[in-house]
């Protein structure tokens, strides 16, 4: 069965390269860039793997992984966050809210699909 | 050779004890009073024969005039030693190492001020960077526009074989990657370009304001008799940075507002006839206490108590907002003082002055008058908001008892007393043991 990951990102160039990289490898790629209504979309699309950027419009990347790990159902999905290189503050309060890995930006496409692949093979 | 930053004030001290005019000092010793003036003021070194002739006339040994710049450079040498990780016995060593060769002691004391400095550099850019808003969202961008590119470029050089759609597509994406990625970098370097031309390092507004205020020696005549257009007109002359701009001209309305209440002559013949005693003063010309202490601060450099005078105004949350600085006692500008200080106390008792003697770990002794007095008129719903504002004076005032006085600190990091009940983080200078009590941190 095709996995899905939800890319929460503003970037919309990030989001066609991304999901370019993603598709090609048989991810069902589905993006949101409004920080302000992502919970929406990760209550519609109950994704396998999300994939989430720190800084978005209306709603903090740490916001919306607050409220994902303090949903009743869904709440152990893996959340691969994107952060600023060098912003040390921010990798300590993804990790207190619970997130499962970061990559700082700028990141390779390949280590982007090979942390995906393997935080999905963790929930499975 | 040691630096001589405290050898001008003992100088002129000594000479004040002996009530002997500066001018009869300057001709005994051979040299002219404007010289020996600057020399009273540290802004000329001395040594040698004339700081021998100068002891002689004083009738004091001249080792007593070097001793406060001897302990002073022991300090920084010793601090200097103490961050690098050497054992109490090398520190043991410093004194010797002073008195055998003044000169290499000197470079380690002004190349652990320059660490210093550059490690200031670094904790405001970084602070800058979490505090900044504006920088933080500008460094996104730049972040975001580079993976973008890099992530296209990736997909463009590892499949030779890509669908014309997508192709045109990345190219597309690209083009405008690469515009907003030159304006970005662009804005960058203009930011950072800014920040240099502001001095060394990346300096925070309150240090770019700061400095402009030293700069001027906090004396500004033209506000004495002057307008808000005055204001405006010296704040055009200022800082670049609209943040310390905004700063410095809340200092300068402060300022003129103080003007009107406290002409400067008034002030100055008051002192002639009554000291520098900010209470006493303050009760006779019948002025606020904090405004008193401002005006004392903004003395003409040419006034015989301005090198006598230091001022720190904070917050209630102890940031500073003034500072004017004194040689021989350290006024934070980002860091935190000695929480012994009367300004802190002060805090606790709004409204009622505190006023006490104060000696330092070198021995020094100074006299501070703090009062915390709110910054706005209360409103009912809403949270005081105090500024204390301390004022020390190196001679002593008249109305304080003659008691031992307090000893304090400059800051907890590089102070030597041991058993402070108010020490918050462990010194430099001073071992920590292995067991702390439960009831003291360090």
């Amino acid at each position: 069965m095709t996995k899905t990951v939800l890319l929460i990102e503003d970037e919309p160039n990030i989001i066609v390269a991304i999901s370019f990289i993603l598709q090609r490898a048989g991810w069902r790629v589905q993006t949101h860039s409004d920080g302000a209504n992502a919970m929406e979309a990760v209550t519609r699309e109950r994704p396998d793997v999300i994939v989430l950027d720190v800084m978005l419009p209306g709603r903090s990347g740490f916001d919306i992984l607050a409220d994902i790990r303090a949903q009743d159902t869904g709440h152990d999905v893996p959340v691969l966050m994107l952060t600023a290189k060098g912003q040390t503050k921010d990798r300590a309060r993804a990790e207190a809210l619970g997130v499962t890995q970061f990559m700082t930006k700028p990141f390779a496409n390949q280590a982007v699909l090979e942390a995906v692949e393997a935080l999905a093979g963790q929930k499975a | 050779m040691p630096r001589s930053e405290l050898t001008g004030t003992r100088i002129r001290e000594r000479r004040l004890a002996l009530r002997m005019r500066q001018a009869d000092l300057a001709r005994a010793a051979g040299i002219s009073a404007s010289y020996l003036n600057l020399i009273e003021h540290n802004k000329r070194r001395i040594a040698g024969k004339l700081l021998a002739d100068i002891a002689t006339h004083l009738e004091v040994d001249y080792t007593e005039l070097m001793r406060g710049a001897d302990q002073a450079l022991l300090e920084t040498v010793s601090a200097a030693g103490a961050a690098t990780g050497l054992n109490e016995d090398a520190l043991t060593q410093a004194e010797g190492l002073i008195r055998g060769f003044p000169s290499w002691a000197g470079l380690i004391a002004n190349q652990a001020e320059q660490i210093a400095a550059l490690e200031r550099s670094v904790d405001a850019l970084n602070d800058r960077l979490t505090h900044d808003p504006a920088l933080a969202e500008a460094m996104h961008e730049v972040l975001s526009t580079v993976s973008a590119v890099r992530s296209t470029a990736s997909i463009l050089a590892s499949t030779p074989e890509i669908d014309p759609n997508w192709l045109g597509r990345f190219h597309t994406n690209l083009d405008e990657d690469s515009r907003r990625l030159a304006d970005g970098a662009e804005a960058m370097v203009s930011y950072f370009e800014t920040q240099a031309r502001r001095g060394p390092g990346f300096l925070a507004p309150t240090e770019v304001a700061s400095a402009f205020l030293d700069s001027a020696q906090h004396h500004f005549p033209k506000l004495e008799t002057g307008s808000e257009a005055d204001v405006e007109a010296l704040c055009a002359e200022g800082p670049e940075d609209a943040n310390a701009r905004t700063m410095v001209r809340t200092a300068l309305l402060q300022y003129l507002h103080d003007t009107r209440q406290l002409p400067m002559q008034i002030l100055r013949d008051a002192i002639l006839d009554i000291g520098v005693d900010p209470l006493v003063l303050a009760e006779e010309l019948g002025v606020p206490l904090d405004c008193l202490m401002r005006r004392l601060a903004a003395l003409p450099p040419d006034a015989p108590e301005t090198s006598d005078i230091g001022l720190l105004v904070i917050d209630s949350a102890g940031a500073a907002r003034y500072r004017r600085p004194i040689s021989g006692f350290a006024l934070p500008l980002v860091t935190a003082g000695c929480p012994l200080w009367p300004l802190y106390q002060s805090l606790a008792r709004p409204h009622y002055p505190v006023q006490s003697r104060l000696t330092l770990p070198d021995g020094a002794v100074f006299d501070a008058t703090a009062i915390a007095l709110p910054a706005k008129r209360p409103r009912p719903g809403t949270p005081d908001v105090l500024h204390a504002t301390m004022l020390i004076q190196r001679m002593p005032a008249k109305s304080l008892p003659a008691t031992r006085p307090l000893a304090v600190g400059v800051t907890c990091r590089v102070c030597a007393r041991t058993n402070c009940t108010a020490r918050r983080e462990p010194s430099l200078l001073t071992p920590v043991p292995d067991h702390p009590k439960a009831d003291t941190a360090f």
